[in-house]
C-alpha cells in the first residue's frame, strides 16, 4: 500500500525554508516572462492550426472595401449538387450589381449576434460600405439555432472582439483553461432550455440535439427539427432579435443603410409536417419582427412565403437552401430593394415573378 | 470548477495563502468553505446531496460509538449504506434500471413504460459516496474511532482536491491529517506544484489531443476503416490514462502544497505484466476499496474454487457498474473479471513453461511479451468502456480483427490525420509529448514524478519547465474537454 502512515509522518517532518520571498518572486516573474516571450516567438514562427486560422480568415478586410456588404448564412452560397447554375445568391447579386459589387460577410453557421459583432469591421477607416444586406433566417429566432455549440462561430466572435496579437496568440490556451468558452451556450444551459409546440413544453434544446443525432433523416427527425426551428414563439427579448435591432441601429448611426430581408421558408412542407400551425406561428414571429423593426423605421423585405416547395433543397426541405430558380428570385428581389433604396424607379418587368405558381 | 481552468488557477493560490495565514484552529473551516465553493461552482443545488451524506454518516458514526449492541450497530451501518447507495442509485442508476426493466418487459410481451427522471448526474457522487461509506464501515468494524468533530468530518467528505474524482481516501489516512498543524514548507510546495504542472501536461496536452482523434471515431465507428478504429482504441488507452492520472496528479499535488498526503492512484499501469498486476497499478484507490470492502468481506482468498471465481467476477462486474449506468461498463468490468480468472487458471502452467526458458529470454523477451499481451487485453476491454453501445463495441472489435487486409494499405493515414484538425507538425509534437510522458514515468519507477525533476541538473530542470509550459500553451486543445471520470 502506498499510504503508510510512516511515510506521511516522514514527509511532514521534512521542513524546508527555501529562498526569500523577493528571490522567489523574481524567479517566478522571470519564468513567466521567458515563457510568454518563447511562446509568442513560437506562435509567430509556427501559426495555429486550420481550425483557429479559419476564424481569423473570415475577418479579412477585403470585403469591406466594397459598397454593399452581405451578412448571410449558408443559404448565401448554397447550390445543390448537379445544378448547372452553381452561383449562390451572393454571386448572383454581385453579377447583377457590377458597378458597386457585393462583399461577403456570409458563411455557414453565421447568425445575427455574429453579424452584430462583425459590425466592427465596418468601422475600419478603409471601409467603403454604404449598404448592409442582413439575412434574417426565421430559424435564427429559435434557441435550437442560436444556442448551437458552434466553435467556429465563437472563434469568429472572439477574433472580432479582441484583434490584438496577444489575444489571438493566446486563444488556444485561454479556451483550454476555460477563460474563454469555445461554445456560445454550455451543454447544461441547452439541457435546461425548453422548446415549445402548441403552447406546451416539447423537448429541451439538449434533448432535441440528442434526438436528431440518433434519428437522422427520419420523418420524425424532420418534424422535430421543424418544430424546434420554426415553431418557437418570438419575443422582443429574443437574443437574435436584439442583435438585429442593435445591428440596424449601429448601421444607421454609422450612415450605413440596413436592408434586412426574411429568407424564404418552405411553407408547403412545413404545413405538411405540422399543419396550419406552421404558418400561424411563422406569421406571428414575422409580425413581431416587423413591429420591432418598424419602431426603428425600417421595413424588412419579407420573402418568407414567396417560394414553392420545388425550389428548396431536396435533401433538407425545411432548410432555407434554394435551387437556382429560388436563388435567382431572392437575388433579384434584393437588387430591386437596393435600387428602391437608391431611389431608382423600377419597372414591372425588373423582377421576374416568383417561381411559385407562375 | 475544474483543475484545468483559470478559476482554479486563481482559487487555489487564494485558498493556499489563506490556509497558511490562518491560525490552525480556523483552518478546517476555511478548507470546508473552500471545498463547498469548489463544488458549488459546478451545480449549487447538488451540495445538498453532499450535506445529506455528511449528516447521515456523521450521525451513524456517533450512534455506533455509543452502542455496543450488535443489532443496533448493524442497523446504524445499514442506515448509512442504504442512504448513500440510495442516493447513488436515484441519481445515477434509476433511469438505467428502469430502461433494463422496460426492455425485459418488452421481451416478455408486457406493456410497461417506465417513468423517466430527468436529472443531471451530480459530479463526483460515486467518489464521495464510497469515501464516506468507508468511514462508516471502518467505524462499524472498530478499525476507526468515531469522528466527534462534525466540521472535520464534513471536510473529510468534501475535501476539494479529491472531492470529484478521487483518490478515494480512507478515514484512517485522511482524518488525522486535518488535525495536524501544517507549516508552510517550501520544498513540499514546490514538489506539489511540480506534480500539478505534470498533471496539467498529461490532461491538457496528452489526453485532450488524443480526444480530438478518439471522439469522432467512437461517435460514428461505422464510417472508419479498421486501422483507424485500432489506432483510436490505442489513443483512447493513452487518453484515459493521461486524463485520469493527470487529474490524480493535480489532486495529490494540490493537497501536498497544503501539507496533506493523498494516496497514490496510478503506478505506470501500462507496464503491467498481467491483469492482476494492472489492477495493482490502475485506479489504486478504487481497486483497494473494492478489495477491502467487498472482496474480503465476501471471503477473500479464503474462499476457494467456484465461490472464489464467483466473488472475483462479482467484484469486477460491480466495479464496472460503479463506472457508469450503461451495459458497456458492465461488460468492461466482466471482461476484466474473466481475464483475471483465466490468468489465475493459467498461471501455474505458464510459470512452469517460462521456467524452462533460458535466463536471457526470461529476463528480456518474457516481460516484454507479458506487457504486450496485457496491454492488448486492456485495450480490448477499453473498446467496451468507450463505445456508446454494446453493438458499437462489437462492431469495432469485429472489424479490427476481421478487416486485416486494410492494415496493408496506407490510404487511411491522410483520413486519420484529417480527423484531428491539427497541422502535421502539431501531430508530431503531440506524439512527442506522449512519448515524453511515458519515458518520464518509466524513469520515475514507482517514485513520485516530482522527483524526476528534482534529480535533474538545474539548467535541464529549467528547460523542462519551459518545455512543459510551452506545450501547455501551444498544444492545448481549443475545446472544453471534460475529465472522463467526472461522469462517474
Amino acid at each position: 500500500m502506498s499510504y503508510q502512515r510512516e511515510q506521511v509522518a516522514a514527509e511532514f517532518e521534512q521542513v524546508g525554508h527555501g529562498p526569500s520571498p523577493t528571490v522567489l518572486f523574481v524567479q517566478i516573474a522571470g519564468y513567466l516572462i521567458a515563457l510568454a516571450a518563447a511562446y509568442l516567438a513560437l506562435w509567430i514562427a509556427w501559426p495555429n492550426a486550420k481550425s483557429v486560422e479559419a476564424a481569423r480568415r473570415t475577418m479579412q478586410l477585403a470585403d469591406v472595401l466594397r459598397p454593399i456588404l452581405f451578412f448571410g448564412d449558408s443559404s448565401a452560397e448554397f447550390y445543390e449538387e448537379g445544378e448547372t447554375d452553381q452561383r449562390g445568391i451572393l454571386a448572383m447579386l454581385d453579377e447583377m450589381l457590377p458597378e458597386s459589387g457585393v462583399g461577403s460577410a456570409a458563411n455557414s453557421g453565421f447568425t445575427l449576434p455574429l453579424f452584430r459583432d462583425m459590425f466592427t469591421l465596418l468601422q475600419q477607416p478603409k471601409s467603403r460600405v454604404h449598404t448592409a444586406i442582413i439575412c434574417v433566417n426565421l430559424g435564427f429566432l429559435s434557441p435550437a439555432w442560436y444556442m448551437r455549440p458552434d466553435p467556429f462561430y465563437c472563434q469568429s466572435r472572439y477574433f472580432l472582439k479582441y484583434n490584438g496579437i496577444a489575444a489571438q496568440a493566446f486563444y488556444r490556451p485561454l479556451v483550454a483553461f476555460r477563460a474563454v468558452s469555445p461554445v456560445s451556450y454550455a451543454q447544461v444551459d441547452r439541457d435546461r432550455t425548453p422548446l415549445y409546440f402548441e403552447n406546451r413544453r416539447f423537448l429541451t434544446v439538449g434533448e432535441m440535439e440528442r434526438f436528431l443525432e440518433a434519428a437522422q433523416d427520419t420523418p420524425e427527425a424532420d418534424r422535430t427539427a421543424a418544430i424546434a426551428i420554426y415553431m418557437q414563439p418570438c419575443t422582443a427579448q429574443n437574443p437574435s432579435v436584439q442583435a438585429l435591432i442593435d445591428l440596424v441601429r449601429k448601421c444607421r448611426d454609422a450612415g450605413i443603410r440596413p436592408i434586412p430581408y426574411i429568407s424564404p421558408i418552405n411553407v408547403e412542407h412545413g404545413e405538411k409536417l405540422l399543419g396550419p400551425a406552421f404558418r400561424e406561428q411563422t406569421e406571428h414571429n414575422i409580425a413581431v419582427l416587423c413591429k420591432l423593426l418598424a419602431d426603428e423605421e425600417i421595413e424588412p423585405l419579407n420573402l418568407a412565403f414567396d417560394l414553392p416547395h420545388e425550389v428548396f433543397e431536396k435533401r433538407h426541405p425545411m432548410s432555407t437552401h434554394l435551387t437556382a430558380p429560388g436563388r435567382t428570385y431572392v437575388a433579384q428581389r434584393l437588387r430591386d430593394a437596393i435600387a428602391q433604396a437608391d431611389g431608382v424607379v423600377q419597372t414591372a418587368t425588373t423582377t421576374e415573378a416568383a417561381p411559385a405558381n407562375s | 470548477m475544474t483543475f484545468n481552468s483559470v478559476q482554479y488557477l486563481v482559487f487555489f493560490p487564494i485558498v493556499a495563502t489563506l490556509y497558511f495565514l490562518l491560525p490552525h484552529r480556523f483552518r478546517w473551516m476555511m478548507l470546508l468553505v473552500a471545498s463547498y465553493i469548489f463544488y458549488m461552482a459546478w451545480e449549487p443545488f447538488y451540495i445538498v446531496l453532499i450535506l445529506a451524506s455528511t449528516i447521515i454518516d456523521y450521525l451513524a458514526g456517533r450512534a455506533l460509538a455509543i452502542t455496543d449492541k450488535p443489532r443496533r450497530r448493524f442497523l446504524c451501518l445499514l442506515c448509512s449504506i442504504a442512504t448513500n447507495l440510495g442516493l447513488l442509485f436515484a441519481f445515477k442508476y434509476f433511469n438505467f434500471a428502469t430502461r433494463i426493466l422496460a426492455e425485459l418487459s418488452l421481451t416478455l410481451g408486457i406493456d410497461f413504460t417506465p417513468p423517466e427522471w430527468r436529472v443531471l448526474l451530480p459530479v463526483g457522487i460515486s467518489f464521495y459516496t464510497f469515501q464516506t461509506l468507508s468511514y462508516t464501515i471502518d467505524v462499524y468494524w472498530g478499525k476507526q474511532p468515531t469522528e466527534r468533530h462534525a466540521g472535520i468530518f464534513a471536510l473529510y467528505v468534501a475535501f476539494f482536491p479529491q472531492l470529484v474524482a478521487g483518490p478515494i481516501e480512507r478515514p484512517g489516512h485522511l482524518l488525522p491529517q486535518f488535525r495536524k498543524h501544517h507549516s508552510f514548507d517550501y520544498f513540499r510546495a514546490v514538489s506539489g506544484l511540480r506534480l500539478i504542472l505534470w498533471g496539467l501536461f498529461k490532461k491538457v496536452v496528452v489526453a485532450d489531443s488524443m480526444a480530438l482523434f478518439v471522439n469522432p471515431v467512437y461517435e460514428d465507428p461505422g464510417n472508419f476503416p479498421a486501422p483507424i478504429l485500432a489506432l483510436a482504441t490505442v489513443a483512447f488507452a493513452v487518453q484515459i490514462y493521461g486524463d485520469f492520472s493527470g487529474y490524480s496528479d493535480i489532486a495529490i499535488g494540490s493537497a501536498r502544497v497544503l501539507g496533506f498526503s493523498l494516496m497514490k492512484n496510478f503506478d505506470r499501469p501500462y507496464a503491467a505484466r498481467s491483469i492482476r498486476d494492472f489492477w495493482h497499478r490502475w485506479h489504486i484507490s478504487l481497486s483497494t476499496w473494492f478489495r477491502d470492502y467487498l472482496y474480503i468481506p465476501l471471503g477473500g482468498n479464503r474462499a476457494a474454487g467456484l465461490r472464489w471465481c464467483l466473488n472475483i467476477f462479482l467484484v469486477f462486474a460491480i466495479s464496472g457498474v460503479w463506472h457508469g449506468a450503461n451495459e458497456t461498463f458492465v461488460v468492461w468490468g466482466a471482461l476484466h473479471g474473466l481475464y483475471f480468472l483465466v490468468g489465475a487458471a493459467l498461471a501455474a502452467p505458464y510459470n512452469r513453461f517460462t521456467g524452462l526458458l533460458p535466463d536471457v529470454l526470461r529476463k528480456t523477451a518474457v516481460p516484454l511479451f507479458e506487457r504486450i499481451v496485457t496491454f492488448v487485453l486492456v485495450c480490448f476491454a477499453w473498446v467496451f468502456f468507450r463505445a456508446q453501445s454494446i453493438g458499437d463495441a462489437l462492431e469495432i472489435c469485429t472489424r479490427i480483427v476481421l478487416e486485416s487486409g486494410s492494415y496493408l494499405s496506407t490510404r487511411w493515414i491522410p483520413a486519420a490525420m484529417g480527423l484531428v484538425e491539427l497541422a502535421p507538425l502539431e501531430i508530431a509534437a503531440v506524439l512527442a509529448c506522449v512519448l515524453v510522458t511515458f519515458l518520464v514515468e518509466a524513469f520515475q519507477g514507482d517514485e513520485d514524478q516530482s522527483l524526476v525533476f528534482e534529480r535533474m541538473p538545474l539548467l535541464l530542470r529549467r528547460a523542462a519547465y519551459l518545455f512543459l509550459g510551452l506545450a501547455l500553451l501551444r498544444l492545448s486543445v481549443p475545446q472544453e474537454i471534460p475529465f472522463i471520470y467526472f461522469q462517474f
